[in-house]
C-alpha cells in the first residue's frame, strides 16, 4: 500500500543532503580516527567523491539499477546491513547519551515502525519530512556554532596528515561507509519527476553532498576545537560538546542536536525501507507484501540485540563494507549494465 | 483502518512509554553541589556537599568506597535518593588522590553522562573533607562562594581555573601537563593558595600565588593582576597590569627558548607618600616591575621545567612549528624538560599619568 507520489529535484537533493550527515553525531576518535582534522578533509572528500560517483549515474538518463534478481538480492543485502548499523548506531547513541535507561528493543521497534509508516507514505512525504529536518538542523548547526565561538582554541588543532596517509585513508574509508547513500538514491531517483529542472540537479546535488561535507567538517573541527584532547575520552565528542554549550537563555544544546539527528536518521531509514520495499517487489512479487513487516521487525531486533553488545557491535557494523558494497552497487554496477546496453544496442544497430 | 491502527498505537505509546512513569520528582534527588575526593588506604572517601532546597541552605554526606562510583552509589543507601550531578559546582581532591594517580577518580566524571564537562576542578592544600567540612558561625562555606574562587584568574593573575574539560584536554595534549588551583583552609575560610601542577595526572609541585602570576604572564594568559616592588627611592610600589603580551621562541635546536614578557602597568600606589613623579622616576619603576615579574616568571619556569611539566606547551608549540624534530622527541619530550634553558627578558611600561607625564621635556 505505498503511496507512490513524484518528488522534485531539490527535494531529491534535501534528501541526498539530511541522509549523508545523519551519522555526525556517531563521529568519535574511534569511528573516524584519532586526528579529527585529517576526517575533517575526508568527509570533504567522501561527499566530493560520493557526487562524482553518482553524477554520471543519474544525469544519464538511460541508467538505472540492473533488474537482475541476483543483483537485486545483493542490493537487499545492502539496504537491510545499512539498516541495522544505522539503527543501532542510533540507539547506542541514544543511551549513552540521551536516554540511558532506554529499552533498545522498544525503542529499535517504534523508531522501525515510524520509519516504515513515513516510507509507507511514500517518497513525497520522506521529501517533506527531510526539509523540516534540514531547518532543525540547520537552526541547530548555527546555534552550536555561535555558541562554541567563546570556546575556541587554536592550540587544541592538530596537523593534518600527522601521521602519514593511513590515518587520512582510514578516516576517509569509515566517513564513505556511514555516509554511505548512493543506492538509495537510484531507488528514489525513479520517483522524480522528469519533466522538474533535471538539468539543475548536479548543481542541486553539488550543493547537497558540499553542504553535507561541510557541516560535517566544520563540525569536527569545532568539536577537536572546543574539545581538544577530551574529545578522545568521550564516544561521542560531538554531544559532549553540544551539552556544555550554551547560548544565553539556550542551556545545553545536546537535545536539539539528539531530535535534528534522529530526525535525519529517521528519513535515511525511510528511504531505504522504500528501496527494499522495491527489492521485495522485484525480487519476489506481490508474495512479498505478506512478510515484509516482519522483516522489517526482525531487522528492528537484531539492531537491538547488536547495540546491546559493544563487542558484537564493532565485528558486526564495518563501515568498510557499507563503502565498498555502496560503490560497487551505487555507483559502477548501474554503470556497467549502461554500457553493456548500450554495447547491445548498437550491437544490434550493426546487424 | 491503517490511520486509526496508527493512531491507536501512538495514543498506547503516549501514555505507556512517555517516560513519565519512572520520573523522579525534585525532592526525590539528592542535588549535589561539590564533591570531595580523598584516599585513605585503598578506599577513597566521598564528601558530597548537598543541596536542601527546603531549608535553603547546603549539608555534607560522608560516604567511602573502593571506587569512586561505588561511594557515590552508596549515597542512595543513606539517602533513598537518586543522585543529581548536573548542578555540580566542583570536584575537589585531596593531597593523597593528587600524590597518588588522579586518572583512578578522575575517569568516573569522564565516562558518566550525568557529570558535567564545564565543572570545575580544585586541589586541597591537605584532605578535601577538612575543606567541606569546616563550619563557621554562619555554617558550612557556600559550594557557590567556593566555585566563584576559580573565576578571579581574570581579576588577580595569582590563580588558575580548570574545569575537567580543560584539565583532561591539557593532560592530553602534547605537553600532557595540567593544573588546578589550590584550596586551603585559613581563618577566613577557604582561600586559594597557589597552583598544583600535575604531570601525567599526579602532583608535581604547588607554585604560590606570586609564581602562578609569573606563569600566566609567561604563557601570555595574564589579563590582570596587582604586583608589588620595593626600593629606598619609592618605598612600597604597587602597580596594576592593564595588559601582557607574551613570545615564545625556540632557539638554538629547541633546547635554549627565548620568553619575551611585555608589560603595561599602571601605578596604583606608592608609600613614599603623594608625590609628583618625572619621567626619570617612571623609568626607575619600570626597571623594578621588570625586574620583579622576571623573578616571578623565571621561579615558576625553573620549578615546572626541573619537575618536567611543561607549563607553557613548547612541546605543543613543537608540535607545529618544527614536526619533525617533535616526531623526534615526543616520546622522550619530559625527560629532556628539566636540561631546557630559558632567557627570560620582561619590559614593564608603565602609564604616566596627565600631571606626570613629562616624555619628552
Amino acid at each position: 500500500m505505498i503511496t507512490n507520489k513524484t518528488i522534485n529535484t531539490g527535494e531529491f537533493s534535501v534528501i541526498v543532503f539530511i541522509s549523508s550527515i545523519s551519522f555526525l553525531g556517531a563521529v568519535s576518535a574511534e569511528t573516524v580516527g584519532n586526528n579529527l582534522v585529517d576526517a575533517a578533509l575526508a568527509a570533504l572528500l567522501s561527499a566530493i567523491i560520493s557526487l562524482l560517483l553518482i553524477l554520471p549515474v543519474v544525469t544519464n538518463k538511460t541508467s538505472s539499477y540492473p533488474r537482475n534478481k541476483g543483483i537485486m538480492m545483493l542490493y537487499l543485502i545492502f539496504f537491510l546491513y545499512s539498516i541495522v548499523i544505522d539503527v543501532s548506531s542510533l540507539i547506542h547513541m541514544m543511551h549513552n547519551t540521551v536516554f540511558p535507561q532506554m529499552n533498545s528493543y522498544g525503542f529499535a521497534v517504534i523508531f522501525m515502525g515510524a520509519a516504515v509508516y513515513c516510507a509507507y507514505l511514500g517518497t513525497e512525504t520522506a521529501a517533506r519530512c527531510s526539509q523540516v529536518a534540514a531547518g532543525i538542523l540547520s537552526v541547530c548547526f548555527i546555534l552550536v556554532l555561535l555558541a562554541s565561538v567563546k570556546h575556541l582554541k587554536a592550540s587544541y588543532l592538530q596537523l593534518p596528515l600527522y601521521d602519514g596517509t593511513k590515518g587520512f585513508f582510514g578516516s576517509l574509508w569509515r566517513i564513505l561507509g556511514r555516509s554511505m547513500f548512493l543506492p538509495q538514491c537510484l531507488f528514489i531517483f525513479e520517483e522524480v519527476r522528469a519533466e522538474d529542472g533535471k538539468d539543475k540537479l548536479p548543481w542541486k546535488l553539488s550543493t547537497a553532498f558540499m553542504m553535507g561535507g561541510i557541516i560535517c567538517a566544520v563540525g569536527m573541527i569545532l568539536t577537536l576545537m572546543c574539545l581538544g584532547g577530551y574529545s578522545k575520552t568521550q564516544e561521542f565528542p560531538v554531544f559532549t560538546l553540544a551539552s556544555f554549550l550554551d547560548l544565553s537563555p539556550l542551556q545545553r544544546l545536546d537535545i536539539l542536536l539528539g531530535i535534528s539527528l534522529l530526525l535525519s536518521t529517521l528519513i535515511r531509514l525511510s528511504v531505504t525501507i522504500l528501496a527494499v520495499r522495491k527489492c521485495f517487489a522485484n525480487i519476489f512479487g506481490e508474495k512479498s507484501k505478506s512478510f515484509s513487516t516482519a522483516v522489517f521487525l526482525l531487522t528492528a531486533l537484531m539492531s537491538a540485540v547488536i547495540s546491546d553488545a559493544p563487542l558484537l557491535f564493532s565485528k558486526f557494523c564495518l563501515p568498510q563494507i557499507t563503502a565498498a558494497l555502496g560503490i560497487l552497487i551505487g555507483a559502477l554496477l548501474p554503470q556497467i549494465t549502461t554500457m553493456m546496453k548500450k554495447r547491445g544496442e548498437r550491437r544490434k544497430g550493426n546487424a | 483502518m491503517l490511520k486509526k491502527v496508527i493512531a491507536g498505537i501512538t495514543a498506547v505509546i503516549l501514555v505507556a512509554m512517555s517516560g513519565c512513569t519512572n520520573n523522579k520528582e525534585l525532592y526525590e534527588r539528592l542535588i549535589i553541589k561539590a564533591i570531595g575526593i580523598d584516599k585513605t588506604g585503598k578506599e577513597f572517601s566521598v564528601t558530597v556537599r548537598v543541596a536542601d532546597y527546603a531549608e535553603d541552605k547546603e549539608y555534607n554526606l560522608v560516604t567511602s568506597g573502593e571506587s569512586v562510583f561505588e561511594a557515590m552509589s552508596d549515597l542512595q543507601l543513606a539517602e533513598g535518593r537518586v543522585p543529581m550531578y548536573s548542578h555540580g559546582h566542583f570536584i575537589l581532591f585531596g593531597r593523597d588522590v593528587l600524590d597518588n594517580d588522579l586518572r583512578e577518580c578522575l575517569d568516573f566524571f569522564i565516562r558518566y553522562y550525568k557529570a558535567h564537562p564545564n565543572i570545575q576542578i580544585f586541589a586541597a592544600a591537605k584532605t578535601a573533607s577538612e575543606i567541606l567540612q569546616y563550619k563557621n558561625e554562619d555554617g558550612f562555606i557556600p559550594s557557590e562562594r567556593m566555585k566563584k574562587l576559580s573565576g578571579t584568574d581574570d581579576i588577580t593573575g595569582k590563580s588558575m581555573t580548570a574545569s575537567l574539560m580543560e584539565l583532561v584536554s591539557s593532560a592530553e595534549a602534547a605537553s600532557s601537563f595540567a593544573a588546578i588551583p589550590v584550596l586551603e583552609l585559613t581563618q577566613n575560610g577557604a582561600t586559594i593558595s597557589g597552583t598544583m601542577l600535575l604531570k601525567d595526572y599526579k602532583s608535581a609541585d604547588i607554585l604560590t600565588d606570586k609564581e602562578t602570576a609569573g606563569l600566566l604572564a609567561a604563557s601570555g594568559k595574564l589579563k590582570k593582576s596587582v604586583i608589588t616592588a620595593e626600593s629606598e627611592e619609592f618605598g612600597l610600589l604597587t602597580a596594576e597590569v592593564d595588559s601582557c603580551k607574551t613570545k615564545i621562541d625556540p632557539t638554538e635546536n629547541n633546547s635554549v627558548w627565548q620568553i619575551d614578557v611585555k608589560l603595561r602597568l599602571s601605578l596604583a600606589s606608592s608609600s613614599a607618600g603623594a608625590r609628583s613623579f618625572d619621567d626619570k622616576d617612571f623609568q626607575s619603576m619600570e626597571a623594578l616591575f621588570s625586574a620583579t615579574m622576571r623573578n616571578y616568571v623565571a621561579a615558576s619556569v625553573s620549578a615546572a621545567y626541573s619537575s618536567g611539566c611543561d607549563i607553557l606547551g613548547l612541546g605543543q608549540k613543537l608540535y607545529f612549528s618544527d614536526t619533525e624534530y617533535w616526531k623526534e622527541t615526543s616520546d622522550i619530550w619530559t625527560s629532556l624538560l628539566p636540561y631546557l634553558s630559558f632567557n627570560i627578558n620582561v619590559e614593564a611600561e608603565m602609564e604616566r599619568l596627565g600631571e606626570e607625564d613629562h616624555r619628552g621635556k
